[in-house]
């Protein structure tokens, strides 16, 4: 998986556009510039988000017309997190804050995105359902580290039911996906030690945020799940 | 194929009684759903109206075709046509009814607002009185669009719009060859009933309404009973009668020509001619000039038509007034086929005026508006414009003059460097731009008359004459040209656009056209490709890394106009640090209470003076290439609102496995 905070993540040059279906891309607010006729265009910050806000403003911009470009000659080197509570901490952090800025970009009650994107390209969904009938404001994305996990749970739950043949059935079909996926990545440059360490703090990091997103979602009354990357 | 869709359509009006009705009605409305839905979700649409017939309800089965009108926000969302007319070809594989997608009427709010402002004519789009509108989805625009006006508008010159409309659309669509008969049949019929409304409301306002009736009885046997009705049931009235009549296509040009040279007269046009009809009709053989014949291709066809004078506006004066041409395309032309065909048509625009007319002739009227933009009456206005941003225009000229010297200088370094392969988009647009509108703005204002180019080739030959490029640059701006075309950004409209902008960020005028208060600063900026661009740092609690993050910004290659601290309620010596700062521009710390990262870059976009606002996080150190970066990437489009940059990894020394986690993220190629 992938930490879209740190590498460079984008193509140089614009953004793409808002398509349908699609969420709009953004940059970080770390290192971002932005003409003043655009705050007085479309306002400034939302004071309200507490993380996401660069999200909410790009969103926004794109909407009204803006265009977004990506200069990689601007480079800023950005201190990490020194410790892993604090690195844990900041991703359920983006997990639990980040339902506002999405919240205010939905139109439908219900909305269910889908990234199989394996490359790392962030906040590139496709719309996978969309619709207004809904008892409880949904608000999904799926990515395959999701997918991954909900077949396993499915396996885990067959065999507590007695089929384990049934059972098997996903993991195997599953494993070849991954495995293809692995070789596919980037990350198969990696050796063993640093291949399990990067691994493992993406998978916590990742849990982490679907578990703010959760946290933050019942906070506002729905159902939020961002897997982070 | 277009057999089967003939037969098709007949057997649809045949059908024309319940339940056939209620079908045809049923899915009528459901492709008006589908298309709603579908469209909504465009970027920027604020408003959906259904217009036309169908938005009074009255519908003829098979027949009725579905006319949108669409209202985006923006005036850079110049995608959303794109996109809307993407959306629609799609839908129109389940819904023929939907008619094709180039139709679809686009209208960018604030565009259309200046445009009325401007050409009080186009206001018969929005008319009520001409069109139905029915709101379908979206916030109502239209009222606010069309505010009333106190002395009542020019209703004369507005029926000769519509008019001058309908005789364009009805010589077109009188030879289109992508119209099934029944359907080009209906849309005359149509242009019949409006050329007969356009002399009933004519005769209301000016004349005596009894005379006119009688010449109508006169004329058309067809409408004498539609003449003493209200105007609003004329079309309803003339399109039951039509369905039943079925007349011939023949007939209704005739009718029709005859109406519209009686509504002409009406409206005092043709004094002395009332009762003539114009002396014209479609020719069946004409004889094509010889370098028309090359120039064309070999699908098109081309009917001769003469009109008399209709003096209305300046987009009249080519056409109107004589035997002109008519070519209509089946598809559109090509770049080449078009400046070949113009080219062709050039020398002989006086004696055989050439008008052609492409598939998407239903927008030429927006077209025209933007010929009339780029026509050379325009100059005054943009004269005017930038007398309205207060600069002399001895003092715009000089530093034009700079700026062009500037920029051939820049030229120079690249043609030198001999890597225009790889030099990136926005800057050669940027290039190509300015100059032209450099080179434009020099000659109207040593000239004193004004006139943009009007198409890559003449771009080409001014830059060619007043400037020493090397030729394989002019190559590499026609194929940049070539490739904004193939994206689908009207010529005209791209350089209308641009030009426009460029000029007023010179004149020191906001987007809208209005005056900036910063123009006394921006007086006293040498040079004008420059922008002022002002840092802001937000920062809490974390003094020893301002520390290094602001000596980072002492060191950038392109020092920051001004740098602002914002403190977010710091309880260290983050006031001394930045007390103890010696920079060479203005600093300034700012306290800010309110704890809140959206809060503090407020109060910092708020408190920063510049045209672009940096932001950079306290924790981070920023390149000395960062901001002259952000400031290249800003000069290179104007529709660039935000500019991000790469964020790397500090290298800290720190070895523990959270450090090595991110070591490994930045290792690993996206």
């Amino acid at each position: 998986m992938m930490i879209p905070i740190l590498t460079d993540y984008y193509q140089a040059g614009y953004l793409p556009k808002p398509r349908y279906g699609t969420l709009p891309s953004f940059v970080p607010n770390a290192n971002l510039a932005v003409r003043r006729q655009l705050i007085e265009e479309i306002g400034p910050y939302d004071e309200a988000c507490r993380a996401g806000e660069d999200a909410d403003l790009c969103l926004r911009a794109a909407r009204g017309g803006w265009d977004i470009f990506y200069e990689r000659r601007a480079v800023v080197r950005h201190e990490p997190r020194h410790s892993l509570p604090a690195l844990v901490r900041q991703w359920w952090w983006y997990g639990s804050a980040g339902g506002r800025v999405f919240k205010k970009g939905m139109r439908r009650r219900c909305e269910i995105y889908l990234s199989l994107d394996a490359r790392p390209r962030i906040h590139r969904y496709v719309r996978l359902l969309s619709a207004d009938f809904c008892p409880l404001q949904v608000l999904l994305f799926l990515s395959p580290f999701l997918l991954f996990h909900l077949g396993m749970f499915l396996a885990a739950a067959l065999l507590a039911l007695g089929h384990p043949w049934a059972a098997l059935t996903l993991p195997s079909a599953m494993a070849p996906v991954a495995l293809i996926l692995h070789r596919r990545s980037s990350l198969r440059a990696l050796g063993l030690r640093d291949l399990f360490l990067y691994g493992t703090l993406t998978w916590v990091l990742n849990w982490a945020c679907i578990l703010g997103s959760l946290a933050g979602g019942i906070r506002r009354r729905m159902l939020f799940v961002f897997p982070g990357q | 194929m277009v057999r089967a869709r003939d037969v098709l359509i007949g057997v649809a009006i045949r059908l024309a009684f319940p339940p056939f009705t209620w079908l045809f009605r049923a899915l009528d409305a459901l492709a008006i759903r589908c298309s709603v839905r579908s469209v909504r979700t465009a970027p920027g649409v604020v408003a959906i109206y259904l217009t036309g017939s169908m938005a009074r309800h009255e519908s003829i089965p098979g027949l009725s075709d579905i006319d949108f009108k669409i209202f985006v926000r923006g005036p850079r969302n110049r995608s959303a046509p794109d996109e809307i007319r993407r959306r629609f070809a799609r839908l129109r594989r389940f819904f023929p009814m939907l008619g094709p997608p180039d139709e679809k009427g686009v209208h960018f709010i604030e565009d259309s607002a200046a445009d009325l402002e401007r050409y009080p004519l186009v206001r018969h789009l929005f008319d009520p009185r001409f069109y139905q509108h029915r709101l379908l989805w979206g916030e109502p625009v239209l009222d606010r669009l069309l505010p009333p006006r106190p002395e009542g508008d020019n209703l004369r010159q507005t029926l000769l719009w519509k008019l001058k409309d309908w005789v364009e659309k009805a010589s077109v669509l009188a030879e289109h060859p992508l119209l099934a008969p029944p359907q080009r049949r209906y849309l005359l019929y149509k242009a019949v009933a409006d050329a007969g409304l356009v002399l009933l409301m004519a005769g209301d306002n000016e004349r005596q309404t009894e005379g006119r009736a009688a010449v109508l009885r006169e004329l058309a046997p067809r409408l004498d009973s539609c003449a003493r009705k209200t105007i609003g049931k004329l079309l309803a009235e003339q399109a039951i009668r039509f369905q039943r009549a079925l007349a011939g296509p023949g007939e209704i040009w005739q009718l029709f020509l005859r109406l519209v040279g009686e509504a002409l007269a009406v409206l005092g046009f043709a004094p002395g001619s009332g009762s003539a009809p114009p002396a014209t009709g479609r020719m069946a053989e004409v004889d094509v000039p010889a370098w028309l014949r090359e120039a064309l291709p070999s699908d098109a066809s081309v009917a001769a038509l003469s009109w008399r004078r209709v003096p209305l506006s300046p987009l009249d004066c080519a056409f109107f007034g004589r035997r002109l041409l008519l070519v209509s395309l089946p598809r559109p032309l090509s770049l080449a086929g078009q400046v070949r065909l113009r080219t062709a048509a050039r020398p002989h625009a006086e004696e055989t005026p050439v008008m052609i007319r492409e598939p998407g002739w239903l927008r030429s009227a927006w077209c025209e508006l933007l010929d009339h933009w780029l026509s050379p009456e325009v100059g005054d206005d943009l004269t005017a414009l930038l007398a309205k941003g207060g600069m002399p225009p001895e003092s715009l000229a000089r530093r034009l003059g700079a700026k062009l010297a500037a920029w051939q200088a820049q030229l120079d370094e690249i043609l030198a460097s001999q890597d225009l392969a790889r030099m990136e988009r926005p800057r050669y647009l940027r290039f190509f731009f300015a100059a032209m509108a450099c080179l434009a703005l020099r000659g109207s204002l040593d000239s004193g008359d004004f006139c943009f180019p009007s198409n890559a080739h003449e771009v080409a030959d001014v830059l060619r004459r007043e400037t020493p490029l090397a030729p394989s640059f002019i190559v590499l701006l026609e194929d940049e040209w070539r490739r904004v075309e193939e994206e689908g950004l009207p010529f005209r409209e791209a350089l209308f656009h641009k030009t426009r902008l460029l000029l007023q960020s010179w004149a020191g005028l906001s987007r809208r056209g209005e005056p900036l208060d910063r123009l006394a600063q921006l007086n006293d900026i040498p040079d004008l490709a420059r922008m002022t661009v002002s840092v802001v740092v937000v920062t809490r609690n974390r003094c020893r890394q301002l520390t290094r993050c602001l000596d980072s910004l002492t060191r950038q290659e392109r020092h920051p106009d001004e740098l602002l601290v914002v403190d977010n309620g710091s309880s260290d010596d983050t006031a001394g640090t930045v007390g103890r700062l010696r920079a060479p521009f203005p600093v300034r710390l700012v306290p800010e209470p309110v704890v809140g990262v959206a809060v503090a870059r407020n109060r910092g976009l708020r408190e920063a003076r510049g045209e672009v606002v940096a932001f950079i996080d306290d924790d981070a150190v920023a390149e000395p290439g960062w901001l002259a970066a952000m400031e290249e990437a800003f000069l290179g489009d104007e529709r660039i609102g935000i500019v991000g940059g790469s964020i790397l990894n500090l290298d800290t020394g720190a070895t523990d496995p959270v450090s090595r986690f991110f070591e490994l993220a930045e290792r690993l190629p996206a």
